[in-house]
Formats: C-alpha cells, structure tokens, sequence
C-alpha cells in the first residue's frame, strides 16, 4: 500500500494568484513512471509534493494511507525517497560511507543493516572502493553517484529522480537505465522528472507529460509519443528514434535500436530475411 | 530574483539627480557634524532638518523603521546612564525605587542624537542610491575596482545562498532528517545545512573566478565604464555647503 | 586557428598526465566537438585552449599550443583571454554577480579591457541581435532562464570578440530547449567566422553542428574527422564513446561497407535509408 501515492485533484501556488500546479491527479503505482514537460511546467513542484516537502493549497497527496498535510517529510522519508539533481545540495560527511549511511540511519535502520545496505547501493552504482575517501575529494560525476547511492541504500518503496542524466556519459546514462529498470522489477514505484526524451523512451513504461501545471499525456511511450498534439503543448520533442520513424513514415512506434531494426525492416524491406 | 539591497527606484530629486558621492559626503560630514556639535539645539536641529529631507525623499517611513531598529538600544541607554551615571546629583524623576537623574539623562539623549542624525544620514545615502551606483562612482575616483566587485557582488551573492540554503534543508529533510522540534535537535540539523552550504558557496566561487579571469578582470590598465557620469553643476555648490557648515560647526566646537 | 603539437599536462600531484601528447589543428572558423568519457581530458583540454591550465589550476605542461599566433602557456591570462573566451555548464557561476542589468553584465568584460564607451555600445548591439538577447539587456541576469542565461553567458564572452570560444558541455544543466537555444546560438558564431570548441555528451546535436568531431579517451586523442567518418570506425566502443543513435540503426540495417561514411544526422539518415530502399527493391 505504501508503494501508492495519489495525488487527488492537487492544486499549488508559492504566491497566492499563481497557481504552479493546476488540478492534477495522478496515481503512481509500482512501475517507472517518467515526468516530461518543458521547464516551468510543474514537475518539480510535483515532486516536492511527493514527500511532503511542499503540501497542496488544495486537494490532498496520499502516500500509501499517509496524508502529506499530516506527516513531517522526514517521516515521509521513511517511504518515499528523492534524489536530488546537485549532489553538493546534500554531501556534508567526510568519509563516502558516512554519507550513504546518513539517510538509512535517519529512517531507522540499524548500523548493521545500514552498513550493508550502503556497501550494496555503492556496488549497484560502480563505485566500491572508495569508502573512506572524502566525497569532495572526487570528481562531480561519481559525486553524483554517491547521492544516488546514498538514496537507493535507503530502500524506499518510491524513489524518485529528479533529471538524473544530466552531465553523464554514455556508460552512467546506460547504468542509470539498468538501475532504474531494476528498482522496477524489484516492485518499487520509480519516477524520474526526465529531459532525456531518449533515455525516457528507452527505460520508462508510463510517460506523463506536464505543460503549465496540468498533466497533458499520461500513457505508454507508444502512444505519449505519437501524439503529436500533446507533444506540442508539452513543447518536448519524441525520442530520436520516433523522430526517425515519424520521417520514415513507419506505423509502429520504435523505442529502442531493435524495435527499429525489426518495424522498419517489417514495413520497408519485406523481402528480406531478418 | 532581486539583488539585496534596500535601494528602491524613486521619482524623486534625491534619487534621480543627487550623484552617490555628494550623498555620500553629506553621509560622512552629518556625521561628523553630529559629533562634534556643541550644544543639544544644534544636534536637534540638525535631525530636524534631516528629517525634512527625509520626507522629501519620500523615505521618511523606511527611515523611520531603521531607526526603529535601535530603539532598544536606546531605551535602555537611557534607563542606564539616567539611574547610574557618576555624574548624576539633580534627581529629575522619580518612579518608585527608581530614580533618573538630570546629568545621565542629558548624557543619554546626547548619545541618542548622535546615533539618530547618524542613522537618517546613512538611511538617505543607502535607500536613494544603487550599490552599483555608488560602488561605480568611488571606482572613477580611484577605488580599486576588484574592492568595488566585491562589494556589489555581496548583494547579488546573499539571496542567492539563501536559495541554496532552502534546497539544501530540503535536500535533507528527505533524507530523514528532522529539522523541526527542541533546540537540540535543530543544533544538530545545523551541520547537514552548513557543510553544503559552505562547499557549494566554495565551489562556485571558484567558478566564477575562472569566469572572471576569461572576462578580463585581471586585465593591466584602466577600467572604462558603460554608464556616462553626469553631475548636475549645483551638485557642486551642495557639496560645497556641505563642507563648508561642517567646517562652521567644527570651529564653533573649537572655540566653546 | 588552434594549433596544438605534442600538448601533455599533468595536474599538481598526480603522477598520471591528464592530456598525453595531444597533437592537432583547428582551422579558423572551423566548429570542432569534442566527445569521451568524463575523465578523459576533455575539460581540460578546455583549460589548456583558454590558458587556465596552467596559469590558474598550475601543474606541468609540456608542449605547444598556439592561438592565432600566441603561445598560450606562456602568455598571461589576460591576454588570452582577449583572444579566446570559454563557456562552461553552470549558467549561474558565470554571471559576474556585481550586475543588475544584462547590459551592463555584457559591458563587464569590455569596462576591464578599458574599452572606450561608443565602442562598447556598438558592440553590445552586435552581440545582442547575433545571440536574439535584444530583449532582455533591462532584465536582471539573475531572472533569465537556464537557456537565457547561458546566451547572456555566450554573449558577454562574445562581446571581447575573441577569434576562439571553447564550449565546456554548454547544456548539460538545460532543459531541450534551452538547449536548442544554445546551439542556435553556435550557428550564429559560425556564421561570423568564429571557432568553435565544444564539448557535450549530447552527440546528435554536435553531429548536426560540428565540422569535425574529436574523440579523447585516457587523455589521448583518438581520432579526429568529419562526423560521417569519425562516427564509422569500429573502435568506437573501446574508447567508450557510441556515434549517435540515427548512425547505429543504420549501420545495423544497411550493413555495408561504410568507409566512405555513415550518415549522422536525421536528415541523412532518412535519406539515406531511402536510398537504401530504392537500391534493395529495384
């Protein structure tokens, strides 16, 4: 149950008059949802939301039975966890280790078991080895990983992303992606604010795309991108290889190399043995 | 996001047409001027004229809240030096055990009169000028311009960290940490906020160092400046009659 | 033009050099990406172009590296810095932060260089009809969006008219279209005869933009050609870079002999591929 949050008809303004989110209801159920829209459509705000660190001017979010207007974030944290975008935001330990046990301390679990958990998370984000080395010591992108890390050894029943592609190279985007495919089919309920329309493609099964505090699209990748509607008035653009497909003219909706492969030469080259 | 600075744009002679040094000399001469006056008429007098060009400038209100900021401060300087200054014999006021004599009290309302024309001198330099305005106007006379960016940058940098704060405290609050509840714990949520905030502060100061250093700031020569400096001529007869009823009082104060 | 020979520099106390024996020639006006794993020099070579590394960051160098003529290790940053200008990630670390309006935070370079007022008007004008920022020079830098800043970024570093600007991964903290934004923006420094010097992840857009691409990996240059060729070799994967998704379908597809080049962007790829078709039915 706590694997649910539903936000019901959710409307927030930081100052009065300007409503940021306008009306959305969503039910995040365990899977991997990504949120798309251009910036300043809501998307982070919808995330704070999440966790309570913002609560709504009007309409309620529910994390499993747990209101957010009821519960401090740091109890939320318990369930629901967030990664930031900047690592520096958070990193205050001097040993790596310290830092990634600091969350599964906070919620309650015991040295031992945060201990394990936090080599875990470590070795699921390629970084084993540098438990005792001080964070700032090391470069910003494994800086990232280590408040990655510091978030998944939390073992949350949520966990949610905010943009966490940004600055990786091909091999962290494609770790990101086994990560987040993973946490998936662990049962978790994974949501990741997403700019990557590639990356969203590729890994996510459920697209919500956001434009001017509502939710616009909410459905597979197939159809989200396809709806050329929608697209623009999220003002995003479909994943490269939609693009393509859409160029080509292909009926079905490609998002992955072999997905490709296989639809065009289906729809293009039926003579040929593949 | 606004820079931090209580400068507010005003349609007024003060704002638009004094330049930043002449206020800045009529800042430094009041000043000395309420120090060396003679006599608590003159330092009265000298408020009450302030006060007027206060109302002029229209920030009269503003002022006003300023000055409030000390009044504590000179509540209980009063109270103090009224019951307990050496000097004290003419019993002036007496409320139950507490008695407030002349001579303290005389000393209090000296000290205060000081502190006010002080504070509505700065009050008219600081809340009718821009920093950069003024930072600009001692840099065409000779203020090293890095001190002068250091000063500016001030106000663009501190709402700036005050946002970072904010995602900072959030930033840990999801991961369980408790910010709210006894003091000692708040002490303790001090650490996670801080360290964060002082390596991030750190970092992107060295970044915008490198982002400087591409823009020149480095560079050997005189600094030029976008903006034409134009100093209405009776700027000069105003600063003139500024220094001249300084050098009025400090005679008058060498000679009683 | 850029023309680096045998380029190696190490960082104070490390033993590994961070670039080994770079060696190669940027002509002026040419728009070169530089891609490969993070760690693999590529902001440093960044530094190098710009003379950070080593008068700001220290270190050893050996090697040359000439701008337009200017032995840049040797010169002070203050001269350099009137011949080539650098961008980086973080739009907000690159606003001088002692300026209330876009105009005047462009002037900022040009007061230092102690520019004489009718100039730095002109020049102000030029940059900002180049960059499409005409309409924000009375807003607060500090308001603008990630994209909007950056541009002011790009702008006020284009302002000095350096003849070289190097790009440290200019979008990677902006949203698509910010990022389109960014990119239209190195169009309108091509056009103006500008180098360009950029380093992303985001390979289909420098694939798009780019005269050339350079791939760096342990601090070695790896290769360096047109993107069509650069993004056919087969070694790619070692050097834990990938050619951009278009080029990967199509060489999967059509797998033919692609010495002559393989199509990188989406238009050559459509075209291609039809191409392709018409040859395989026909």
């Amino acid at each position: 149950m706590s694997k649910t949050i539903k936000v019901d008809e959710v409307w927030f303004s930081y100052s009065p008059g300007q409503p940021v989110l306008r009306g959305v209801t969503i039910t995040f159920t365990p899977g991997v949802t990504a949120i798309i829209g251009e910036n300043g459509a809501g998307k982070t705000t919808l995330m704070k939301l999440l966790n309570g660190l913002l609560t709504p001017s009007k309409g309620s979010v529910l994390v499993g039975e747990l209101d957010t207007r009821e519960h401090l974030t740091s109890q939320l944290a318990k369930y629901v966890g967030i990664v930031f975008q900047n690592p520096d935001d958070q990193i205050f330990k001097s040993k790596v280790i310290d830092e990634v046990m600091f969350g599964p301390l906070n919620i309650g679990m015991s040295l031992e078991e945060a201990h394990r958990r936090a080599k875990a998370a470590m070795a699921e984000l390629q970084i084993t080895g540098i438990e005792e080395e001080n964070p700032y010591d090391l470069s910003y992108p494994v800086r990232k990983r280590i408040a990655i890390a510091s978030i998944l050894a939390m073992n949350t029943e949520v966990v949610i992303f905010d943009e966490p592609t940004i600055g990786q190279d091909i091999a962290g985007v494609r770790l990101l992606g086994k990560i987040v495919t993973k946490l998936g089919a662990e049962g978790k309920t994974v949501i990741s604010i997403v700019h990557d329309m590639n990356f969203a493609g590729q890994f996510f099964q459920r697209i919500i795309s956001m434009a001017e505090g509502q939710v616009v699209a909410d459905g597979k990748p197939e159809e989200v991108f396809r709806d050329w509607g929608g697209l623009k008035r999220a003002h995003v653009s479909p994943p490269s290889l939609v693009q393509l497909a859409d160029a080509l003219e292909l009926k079905q909706t490609p998002l992955t190399e072999e997905q490709f492969i296989k639809y065009y030469c289906q729809e293009r080259l039926p003579k040929r043995n593949r | 996001m606004q820079q931090l600075s209580l400068y507010i744009e005003k349609e007024t002679f003060i704002h638009q047409k004094v330049d930043p040094i002449t206020k800045l000399t009529y800042f430094i001469a009041v000043t000395i001027m309420a120090f060396l006056m003679p006599v608590l008429a003159g330092a009265i007098i000298l408020f009450l004229l302030q006060l007027l060009l206060l109302l002029w400038a229209r920030e009269l209100r503003r002022a006003g809240k300023l000055m409030l900021g000390i009044l504590i401060v000179l509540i209980s300087l009063f109270i103090i030096q009224g019951m307990f200054h050496p000097d004290n014999q003419v019993l002036l006021w007496q409320l139950g055990p507490l008695r407030f004599y002349q001579e303290g009290l005389m000393v209090a309302t000296t000290i205060t009169l000081r502190m006010l024309n002080m504070i509505s001198a700065g009050a008219l330099l600081i809340l009718t000028t821009s920093p950069n305005h003024l930072m600009e106007a001692c840099e065409r006379r000779g203020m090293s311009p890095k001190l002068g960016y250091i000063i500016t940058s001030i106000f663009q940098m501190i709402p700036i960290m005050l946002r970072n704060a904010a995602v900072i405290q959030q930033a840990q609050e999801s991961r369980g940490m408790n910010v709210k509840g006894n003091l000692w714990r708040r002490f303790q949520a001090l650490i996670p906020l801080i360290v964060p905030l002082i390596l991030s502060s750190l970092y992107s100061i060295r970044e915008r160092a490198i982002a400087l250093e591409v823009r020149a700031f480095s560079a050997k020569g005189k600094k030029s400046f976008l903006h034409e400096e134009k100093i209405l001529p009776a700027m000069y007869l105003i600063r003139l009659f500024i220094i001249c009823s300084l050098a009025g009082v400090t005679i008058w104060r060498v000679c009683t | 033009m850029i023309q680096i020979e045998r380029l190696t520099y190490y960082y104070p106390h490390q033993e590994e050099p961070a670039l080994k024996e770079l060696t190669f020639t940027v002509q002026q006006g040419e728009s070169v990406g530089i891609i490969g794993l993070n760690g693999a020099g590529k902001s440093t070579l960044c530094y190098a172009i710009m003379g950070l590394v080593p008068h700001f960051y220290h270190g050893t160098i050996s090697g040359d590296l000439w701008v337009n003529g200017i032995n840049v290790p040797d010169a002070s940053l203050g001269e350099v810095s009137q011949h080539v200008g650098l961008v980086f990630q973080n739009p907000l670390h690159q606003l001088s932060g002692s300026k209330a309006t876009v105009k005047d935070e462009i002037a900022f370079g040009l007061e230092n260089l102690g520019m004489p007022r009718e100039k730095m008007l002109e020049r102000i004008e030029w940059v900002s009809e180049l960059l499409g920022i005409a309409s924000l020079l009375h807003r607060n830098p500090f308001s603008l969006s990630g994209g909007q800043m950056q541009r002011v970024a790009i702008a006020s570093v284009l302002a000095m008219k350096p003849q070289v600007i190097v790009m440290d991964e200019p979008t990677s903290q902006l949203d698509p279209a910010g990022t389109a934004e960014v990119f239209a923006a190195i169009e309108a420094l091509r056009k103006e005869g500008i180098t360009t010097v950029i380093v992303e992840h985001k390979i289909e857009w420098l694939a798009e933009h780019c005269n050339r691409i350079a791939i760096l990996a342990d601090g070695e240059l790896k290769a360096i050609d047109l993107p069509g060729k650069v993004f056919a070799q087969p070694d790619l994967h070692e050097w834990g870079v990938e050619p951009p998704v278009y080029t990967r379908v199509y060489q999967k597809i059509a797998a033919e002999n692609h010495s002559s080049g393989v199509p990188t962007t989406l238009k050559d790829t459509v075209e291609r591929l039809k191409a392709y078709e018409q040859n395989n039915q026909g």
